[in-house]
């Protein structure tokens, strides 16, 4: 094994996490490029934007179970390289449906955010892996907005030559991966979760535990809605907010566009760059031994982090709630700073959820992660038909909080009562034998 | 996770320089969401400019 420290294994990760960010949505930051070189329909660009998250449920689950079986630097660096050589490929490619097929294959990098989260748990201790996953999920996550800002300001049109500069530098860091990536701090951790994964009546244990439903519900109702929010609130803003948007002089249609867009990076922003926080604080509640809600257990060894979980879910649901009242009052700046709560408290649903999977399921971190975030990602296609499907643009936010959000918070305080192994309740009996 | 046997009191060296970083992470957000918020308030445009 190669001499290294863990804070490596961190780097490795989340700059390999953050490049496949980079290309999972650079598809969507060239997407007029794209549509003015095909001449492409509304409705075709829309499917192109939403094939994004297509891989994302399945293969999540996949690499979780394969970087549990293999080692993350071997998981990591095949996504890496597979990606970047469709992405290379659709860089010369002149014909769109097969442009299209290339895309889709390149999303496949969204898939590797659980193998870093195995990655990262499998090196840092307990004490430290709200911090440790909150700096490595949080500073990924960025790559999608560094990706819409900057890719389109040094590649201009050219969306060929920014496919094939991705891809290529993705061959690169697939090689470090390998080359420096270890898959966990010690042979012994490294063989017990490959041994782990390979009983599958382990995977249906994850799967059919109370605690972990609660989790992927609990990271369906934050990362879930930050990705339904990225696509959703430009047009939110401005078909909500128009009168008021052209009020601040943006009267043209291009003005109305970059103003909406703003009001709706704001949240990407909040919620990416305050993740790292929101581990940190979940680090900070376990330390403090902090455990103010009712209901949910108080003795578990990492109790205070189901309370820091629980507060940031009750909060998000406030800041939806708040979101439709500021909008059907037609206050753009209230909404505004709805926004900015809203992306903060997602940030701490994500990071606080991210504290706890490795700590709940110890010996399978990439099966949990997978399942976790995984079906979570569903949300970000759901959401944003109840928001559009409203008698009001302003009423899906309140709709989604009442019917689905305060429903899962619910089913989170039930499955977080119990005070002894509340992996141990769930559906049926899939513990394997060896346990 | 990694195994564990001991409960620590101190954390780790690199703790101090994460927390530093995550702080510039929130900075950040802070700065550009101000300033993204102040050009599109006052009818300049979006971050970062138009």
């Amino acid at each position: 094994m190669n001499k290294t420290h863990k804070v490596e294994q961190l780097v490795i990760a989340t700059v390999g996490f953050f490049w496949c960010f980079l290309m999972w949505f650079a598809t969507a930051a060239f997407s007029p490029s794209i549509a003015d070189h095909y001449g492409l329909s509304i409705a075709a660009l829309g499917l192109l934007a939403s094939s994004a998250l297509w891989m994302a449920p399945i293969g999540r689950i996949i690499a979780g179970w394969t970087a549990d079986r293999f080692g993350a630097p071997r998981t990591f660096a095949t996504i890496l390289a597979v990606c970047g050589l469709v992405s290379i490929a659709s860089g010369f490619t002149t014909n769109y449906t097969l442009l299209f097929i290339e895309r889709v294959i390149v999303a496949i990098a969204g898939v590797g955010f659980v193998v870093g989260i195995q990655h990262v748990a499998q090196w840092f201790d307990a004490d430290e892996i709200g911090t440790a996953e909150g700096l490595y999920a949080g500073t990924g996550n960025v790559g999608a907005g560094v990706g819409a800002l900057l890719l389109p300001r040094v590649f201009g049109l050219d969306y060929q030559s920014a496919f094939i500069f991705l891809g290529v530098v993705a061959l690169f860091l697939a090689a470090w991966y390998l080359w420096r990536g270890q898959a966990a701090r010690d042979t012994q951790t490294q063989a017990a979760t490959s041994k782990g994964a390979a009983d599958w009546r382990g995977t249906v244990f994850v799967w059919s535990r109370y605690i972990a439903i609660a989790l992927m519900l609990a990271y369906a109702m934050s990362f879930g809605l930050e990705i339904a929010l990225n696509s959703w609130l430009s047009s939110y803003f401005a078909q909500g907010f128009g009168p008021e948007i052209a009020a601040l002089g943006f009267t043209t249609v291009a003005g109305a566009q970059v103003a909406a867009g703003t009001f709706a990076a704001v949240q990407s922003f909040m919620a990416s760059l305050f993740r790292p926080f929101a581990g940190f604080m979940s680090d900070t509640f376990q330390k403090k031994g902090w455990t103010p809600l009712p209901v949910v257990a108080k003795t578990l060894p990492y109790a205070p982090r189901l309370h820091w979980l629980g507060i940031a879910l009750l909060l998000i649901v406030a800041a939806m709630l708040a979101l439709t009242a500021a909008g059907l009052a037609g206050l753009l700046p209230v909404s505004i700073v709805a926004l900015v709560a809203l992306g903060l408290f997602i940030s701490f649903g994500t990071g606080g959820t991210f504290a706890l999977v490795p700590l709940l399921f110890p010996k399978r971190p990439g099966v949990a992660a997978g399942f976790i975030g995984g079906l979570s990602c569903s949300g970000g296609i759901v959401y944003p038909l109840v928001f559009a499907g409203g008698s009001s643009i302003h009423m899906g936010y309140a709709y989604t909080a009442i019917f689905l959000f305060i429903p899962f918070v619910l089913f989170f305080f039930w499955a977080a009562r119990h005070e002894r192994e509340p992996a141990e309740h769930g559906i049926g009996e899939f513990k394997p034998a060896s346990e | 996770m990694a195994h564990q046997t001991t409960h620590k009191t101190e954390p780790d060296a690199w703790y101090k320089y994460g927390v530093a970083f995550l702080f510039a992470e929130m900075g950040m957000a802070i700065c550009v969401c101000g300033y993204s918020l102040f050009m599109a308030f006052t009818g300049t445009g979006g971050f970062p400019g138009h």
